[in-house]
């Protein structure tokens, strides 16, 4: 059994290495240099969870106290978090995977698969985080003067806690591929989502974070975790993590040694579980997770021959957007996120309306041009998610575009229309109707719009130049489209160029703002000094627009992917 | 009417197709053999402009893709070894859509498009999405949106494949048809047999180079010369000479 598990890993790891090998023979440059922003991201990251810690730790009477609660906060949210990335995983493994019936003709032991099958979602799921988690309770442990063995034993316990959301997705896409055919799979998915999403809606509301900000923040927040009653969560093996964590911290052993004993006995009876469940359920019916895939099933979709896009698509000027909403609106997988970005949409403008109004002592201006910020990691993750996987989405039917007498422009065009407009417009209409809640003048919501306006409008540029020239029709994921080199290189350089814009606006409002970031050595760019930095930018931003659109043009004529 | 004098074409360090020349009159159905990984889909794929050539010129209609890809390429029909196509579109719908980039009137489009649906079996599927298509069905749609602009030259890598016999007559059929009334037709396949069924001249690649390229007159002189043997042909023109050196190495 060991051995059959181990084998599988090493297809697996094989795999994962000759693809990361692949990727970094073709742009060892573009590789490293994104290893190393990496690595100065989760730097900063480190560094700003011990400031953090320490600072709540130096409260006088309340620190320990304080940082467990917030600990506690955390793990309940990372649970929450890693259902829905648990869910969408599980569904990629246990259903919608192309090699379920390579893998299950294979002489491998059904309890070893199973189990390396769980580990891929495990892994998957959960990596991120185990990265940033992990050191955020090693810390912890650390400043709270635990034992020498408790960071990586906390580290352990996290590990243990994150296996709950996976091991429960595990189960339900194991019992729904009986119920399900694959077909159907992502219809299911939309509602456990809607119950997902009204789920976490509550509790921010609930949670009311906006209070914690500004001046007394802090101490709102101590009284807000004053109030939760510890007893409502008792069967949340989140409570039982913290629990574990908080008893190590304090050195008291026996409610340490009792959750640790809840927490490993769900953990066993969850696995017991999940093994049952695979036997009983999955060995008999995995074949009706293909059911979608192989073009066989009793489903009959019919479609009407006669309706406003179907006829759009005999029309030479607008077939290819005609096309790609077509597409778009036929295929479930986009529904779930559709309303997940609708549901924040609504979210973020109603906490919009219950943010302080002078919190940091700035105008409201200077908070929309922060907010702004906010808004552009949003865009920019829309823009990743569907303008730069647009061109790999087509797939392998990419051959028709090749073989058809249409130039690659209209092509382009066609993802521009629909997904970039639809980005820009969300991105848009975000700002400023949080402009409009704050009270903004017209002229400053002009400025905002029109400054929004460039920041998206270079994201859909970089995305469309970066998924043309990274375009790979052989990943059908888009999910794995992001987390691929271009996906990087899009979310680095867009992060990178946000931060700067809204750097370059706050220092250009706020004198106090210019002062600061003078010490750390940014220029002056009060009054007309903005003038040759922005113009310079801009320029510099087009150029590169320009330059990536025009290689990923002469990469999709010569065809070489 | 294709006409390559010098192609290469090259992976990263992998050389497909090896200073390649070619010359396929017009009126011709020519027949394109070689063993797997020989360069035949990379020539084709040449050939239908999916690749661009690393060296050499290469003329469709006397047209080079550079200069003048949509005139080649609206006289062009192309049939792949896989059928991949858009699953979540109708067969109408894609045959609506392949038709407009085209440039072809809707009325047109309809007309033909049911008629060579009809003609493939595949009339009463018109309105079901693709994803729910067999593989044979696909290829049968394939054959349909190739022809749906009645080009003068059809491509077609490996048409046989994931056939049932019916269908594959079939294709065989409309691929004497289509040569019957003066156009081309260039066609890659493993199935020896296919070959001399079908084409007026036989090229034979191996290791991205052309080792053969004979009528099929010529042809039959030489399996006469083999005793009859199609295959013995291929065997000698294709052999390796690395798998000759392992057999006198590894014993029998």
């Amino acid at each position: 059994m060991i051995r059959d598990f181990l084998l599988l890993g090493r297809l697996n790891h094989a795999q994962v290495k000759n693809r990361f090998l692949v990727n970094f023979r073709a742009r060892p440059v573009v590789f490293i240099g994104l290893g190393l922003f990496g690595a100065f991201f989760y730097w900063g990251y480190i560094k700003l969870s011990i400031m953090l810690l320490t600072f709540i730790f130096q409260q006088p009477v309340y620190g320990l106290l304080l940082a467990s609660r917030l600990l506690q906060i955390l793990l309940v949210i990372s649970l929450g978090v890693g259902l829905m990335s648990s869910l969408t995983n599980a569904i990629a493994h246990f259903y919608m995977s192309r090699d379920l019936e390579f893998q299950f003709g294979l002489p491998v032991n059904f309890n070893s698969w199973a189990i390396y099958r769980f580990s891929q979602v495990y892994m998957q799921s959960n990596w991120m985080l185990l990265l940033f988690g992990g050191p955020f309770i090693w810390i912890y442990l650390d400043l709270a003067g635990a034992p020498w063995w408790a960071p990586p034993f906390g580290v352990l316990i996290l590990a243990m806690l994150a296996s709950f959301p996976t091991l429960f997705s595990a189960i339900l896409c194991m019992l729904l591929v009986k119920v399900f055919p694959a077909k159907r799979v992502h219809q299911v998915f939309l509602v456990l989502t809607i119950v997902l999403v009204a789920g976490v809606i509550f509790l921010f509301r609930y949670l009311e974070p906006e209070q914690f900000i500004g001046p007394g923040g802090l101490d709102r927040f101590r009284g807000f975790s004053d109030v939760i009653n510890l007893d409502a969560y008792q069967w949340n093996p989140a409570t039982w993590a913290a629990n574990i964590l908080a008893a190590v911290s304090g050195r008291v052993w026996g409610p340490g040694l009792e959750y640790s004993l809840y927490l490993t006995g769900a953990f066993s009876g969850a696995c017991l579980l999940f093994m049952g469940v695979a036997h009983r359920v999955y060995r008999r019916s995995w074949d009706r997770a293909l059911q979608s895939l192989s073009g066989e099933g009793d489903i009959q979709m019919r479609h009407a021959d006669d309706t406003f896009l179907s006829r759009a698509l005999t029309r030479p000027a607008w077939a290819q957007e005609a096309r790609e909403i077509l597409l778009f609106l036929r295929d479930p997988s986009q529904w779930s996120q559709i309303f997940v970005l609708l549901s924040l949409l609504g979210l973020y403008l109603f906490s919009v309306t219950k943010l302080p109004k002078n919190p940091f002592g700035g105008s409201l201006y200077e908070l929309a041009l922060g907010n702004s910020g906010f808004i552009a990691f949003i865009s920019l993750s829309l823009v990743s998610r569907f303008v730069f996987t647009s061109f790999s989405n087509d797939g392998q039917a990419i051959w028709l575009m090749k073989t058809a007498p249409d130039g690659w422009g209209r092509y382009v065009r066609g993802k521009f229309l629909v997904f970039g407009i639809p980005s820009l417009g969300f991105s848009l209409a975000l700002n400023l109707l949080s402009g409009v809640l704050m009270d903004l003048g017209n002229w400053e919501l002009f400025v905002l719009g029109l400054g929004v306006f460039w920041d998206t409008l270079f994201m859909i540029g970089l995305g469309l130049g970066l998924g043309m020239l990274f375009i790979d029709p052989g990943v059908d994921n888009p999910l794995k489209m992001i987390v691929s080199t271009g996906g990087f290189l899009l979310m680095a350089a867009g992060l990178f160029v946000t931060f700067i814009h809204v750097l370059l606006r706050l220092s250009f409002e706020s004198p106090l703002v210019n002062e600061l970031l003078m010490h750390l050595y940014w220029p002056d760019v009060q009054g007309s000094k903005i003038i040759p930095y922005a113009v310079g930018l801009g320029l510099f931003e087009l150029g590169t627009v320009v330059f990536l659109v025009r290689r990923g043009l002469e990469h999709l004529r010569r065809g070489d992917f | 009417m294709i006409k390559l004098d010098g192609v290469v074409k090259s992976y990263q360090n992998f050389v497909a197709v090896n200073g390649l020349s070619l010359h396929v009159p017009e009126g011709t159905v020519f027949g394109f053999l070689g063993p797997n990984g020989a360069g035949k889909t990379t020539t084709i794929r040449m050939i239908t402009g999916i690749l661009e050539q690393d060296e050499g010129d290469l003329r469709i209609f006397g047209h080079t893709y550079r200069k003048n890809r949509n005139e080649i390429l609206n006289r062009l029909g192309y049939v792949p070894d896989r059928p991949f196509l858009y699953g979540k579109l109708t067969a109408n719908e894609l045959l609506r859509f392949l038709g407009s980039l085209r440039r072809l009137p809707t009325e047109v489009v309809k007309r033909r498009g049911q008629g060579l649906l009809e003609q493939f079996q595949l009339g009463e599927f018109g309105n079901q999405l693709i994803e729910r298509f067999s593989h044979g069905m696909r290829q049968k749609l394939v054959l349909a949106a190739a022809l749906l602009h009645e080009p003068d030259l059809l491509i077609v890598d490996e048409p046989m494949v994931g056939l049932d016999p019916r269908a594959a007559k079939q294709v065989k059929q409309l691929i004497l048809d289509f040569a019957k009334s003066g156009k081309s037709v260039f066609m890659s396949t493993h199935t020896l047999e296919v070959a001399a069924q079908l084409c007026d001249q036989v090229g034979i690649i191996h290791k991205g180079r052309l080792v053969a390229n004979e009528s099929i007159p010529a042809l039959t002189e030489r399996i006469e010369a083999n005793d009859g043997d199609l295959e013995a042909v291929f065997m000698a023109l294709t052999k390796d000479q690395r798998n000759e050196e392992m057999r006198e190495v590894i014993p029998q």
